[in-house]
């Protein structure tokens, strides 16, 4: 349903409330889950911060809502028809743009005329997505129509062939299809995450579609790896590899490239080299790196070459990320004493401490589309981490997460509307995504541990 | 170096010749002579298979190029250097620490052919990144505390594996206190400095 408040009013409100929100923090109790549903029972006023997470929601997309009936099975198809649609459905719901109308509020098929579409208008759907799915031996083929509910014409329209073991792609690229239509720019359906995995035994980077399926190991050191960062547009890796000089392990970041080879070591230097981040333009990388001495935040060339040190104190300094236009530096020191956001030019020049929710303050990431947004993960209370996200704008932070685990490290989706991170409870950790708003969360990882998600681009 | 730690040497020594030696009883020479010569090979052909065969002197004197030193793996499994620990957050060194340390410097005084290794280590609190950073520091702040007790800084290397390589599993602070510490790997020996 579009929300009638207006822009201004909904700063203003944000900006109040956001900060009660923060100062209520350490309390919230139960599993990672949405945030919004989690009011405090005891607030007399009618669940403020619910307004901070609609104003957050808002800025992902204007919500449109759609239908998505069952898919029409040919002879054969049927599982697959159910597959397809479950797996649409769920790209949709997770994609931030669509709120799926309740099926149980669906006319009952008839043929598309004027009579069905005043039925499909009553159900408040904006958008209808029909789909008809046919099986080969090997290929399952898929047809997809998108319309505008209000006019009855279709929008767009795909036709697919894939092999029986890409169907999950199928609903994926249709997905990032819709989203085009109604954003301008294509869903994140198609894409990946990296993560460190200890499931082979020595923690290595693995890669898997965006929802978890199809993971594949892509180190094989053998030791330790570790951070690994997406490169704009996700042709290359760049992780922390603790690799042997001469039977003495170093930690040095090294490059894999998409479609193969070794993976090519571009830092090798003594001491520590942690927390390798790339400009949106691809053609930097910000890394922090002891080779002076102590942490430092340092750029340089995806080579390797034309290093810039750019902090120069006697803290620690770490965590960079880059603002969308690749003109600021974001990270973390504790030279106020304890762990702060700070902000600074591309050339370390204009260094200024964010006063951000939460304490012990790390693993800032800079939304790549929104310039105003930065996530980050903070502390509400002894080991209770929750990530955060800070609006520059309104100067507000709010919890995305909730729960008594530590939930860190996140990372956006490139098209800003989403975040992966990883989630400890107990003794495992596993990688989670959620909503810009810290809603729709659904687990991407259940084996073994799994953390450092980077989510990348396009497969 | 005492005696018990030589003989034992030794000992490993001689299991590992003996393993070698089919290796060795082929047709290359042993890839250092030794003084004197090797005595030629037998010119028979034994019917017996080599694995058999008695070694022969030369070869034993050939593969034992230093007997007395011991691998960085033996020194690091007898625990030679030992594991200090931290407070939380903090890289300095703790006066209860200090002793450690201490003992430690003593050790690589006296075995100056050897090059270690310092591993800084977190517990599971705080993010991974910082954790990083922090352990970075605290193997730094403890080859610091070994320069200043005279050994050289040539001969330590230190990494930082943030909370990455816990000893102790869980969540209390007997677990967390085990996890917060600089452990001490030899990573080369040999006789001479």
């Amino acid at each position: 349903m579009p929300r009638s408040r207006s822009p201004r009013q909904a700063v203003l409100t944000l900006a109040v409330l956001a900060l009660a929100v923060v100062s209520q923090q350490g309390i919230a109790g139960g599993t990672t889950g949405t945030a919004a549903e989690i009011g405090r029972p005891e607030t007399t006023a009618p669940a403020p911060q619910q307004e901070v997470y609609l104003e957050l929601r808002g800025r992902a997309a204007r919500p449109v809502t759609l239908a998505l009936p069952p898919l029409q099975a040919l002879a054969g198809a049927e599982q697959d028809a159910i597959e397809l649609h479950r797996v649409l459905r769920d790209d949709l719901h997770h994609s931030m743009v669509f709120d799926i109308v309740d099926s149980e509020h669906y006319p009952r098929p008839t043929a598309e005329d004027d009579q069905e579409w005043l039925a499909w208008r009553r159900t408040g759907a904006e958008a209808l997505v029909l789909g008809r799915v046919r099986r080969t031996e090997e290929d399952v083929l898929a047809e997809f129509r998108l319309f505008d509910v209000q006019s009855g014409k279709q929008v767009t329209g795909e036709y697919y062939t894939e092999p029986a073991s890409k169907l999950r792609a199928i609903a994926h690229a249709f997905s990032d299809e819709a989203v085009l239509y109604y954003t301008g720019m294509p869903g994140v359906a198609s894409t990946q995450v990296a993560f460190v995995s200890d499931r082979p035994g020595p923690k290595e980077i693995f890669v898997a579609d965006y929802d978890g399926y199809n993971p594949r190991r892509i180190t094989y050191d053998g030791f330790m790896s570790l951070s690994p960062a997406f490169s704009p547009t996700a042709e290359r890796i760049a992780y922390v590899s603790y690799r042997m000089h001469e039977n003495v392990p170093n930690e040095d970041i090294s490059l894999l490239h998409r479609g193969g080879g070794a993976p090519r070591p571009i830092v090798t230097s003594e001491g520590m080299d942690a927390a390798p981040t790339w400009s949106p333009d691809g053609d930097w990388m910000a890394l922090a790196s002891s080779r002076d001495g102590n942490s430092e935040i340092y750029v340089m060339r995806p080579d390797g070459s034309d290093v810039r040190r750019l902090t120069h104190n006697s803290a620690i300094d770490t965590s960079p990320t880059f603002s969308p236009n690749g003109r600021q530096i974001a990270f973390i020191s504790t030279r106020a004493g304890s762990q702060h956001l700070y902000m600074m030019d591309f050339d370390g020049s204009n260094v200024r401490r964010l006063r951000v929710g939460g304490s012990q303050i790390d693993d800032p990431a800079w939304n790549p589309i929104q310039a105003d947004l930065i996530a980050y993960t903070a502390s509400v209370g002894g080991n209770n981490f929750e990530v955060f996200v800070y609006s520059f704008r309104s100067d507000v932070s709010v919890p995305l997460t909730r729960g008594y685990g530590r939930d860190e490290a996140p990372s956006w989706s490139p098209d800003g509307r989403q975040i992966a991170y990883e989630s400890t409870q107990g003794d495992t950790t596993q990688i989670y995504a959620m909503g810009i708003d810290g809603t729709r969360v659904r687990a991407l990882t259940r084996e073994a541990n799994n953390t450092n998600p980077a989510w990348g681009g396009r497969q | 170096m005492n005696i018990t730690t030589r003989r034992l040497s030794i000992a490993l020594l001689l299991v590992g010749l003996v393993l070698l030696l089919p290796a060795c009883s082929g047709q290359e020479p042993p890839a250092t002579e030794p003084e004197p010569a090797p005595v030629p090979e037998a010119p028979a052909p034994a019917p017996a298979p080599r694995e058999t065969e008695a070694p022969e002197a030369g070869e034993w004197e050939a593969a034992d190029p230093s007997p007395s030193v011991l691998s960085p793996e033996e020194l690091n499994r007898m625990g030679v250097l030992r594991t200090i620990y931290f407070d939380y957050d903090k890289s300095e060194i703790r006066a209860d620490q200090r002793p450690t340390l201490q003992a430690n410097a003593q050790w690589l005084r006296e075995n100056q052919g050897t090059t270690i290794l310092i591993e800084g280590n977190c517990d599971e609190r705080g993010t991974r990144e910082y954790n990083m950073a922090l352990g970075n520091r605290r193997a730094t702040a403890t080859m610091e505390y070994l320069v200043s007790l005279g050994v050289e800084a040539n001969r330590v290397e230190v990494i930082s594996y943030g909370e990455e390589r816990p000893v102790a599993q869980g969540e209390n602070e007997a677990a967390w206190a085990r996890n917060r510490r600089a452990d001490f790997k030899v990573v080369a020996s040999s006789d001479t400095p």
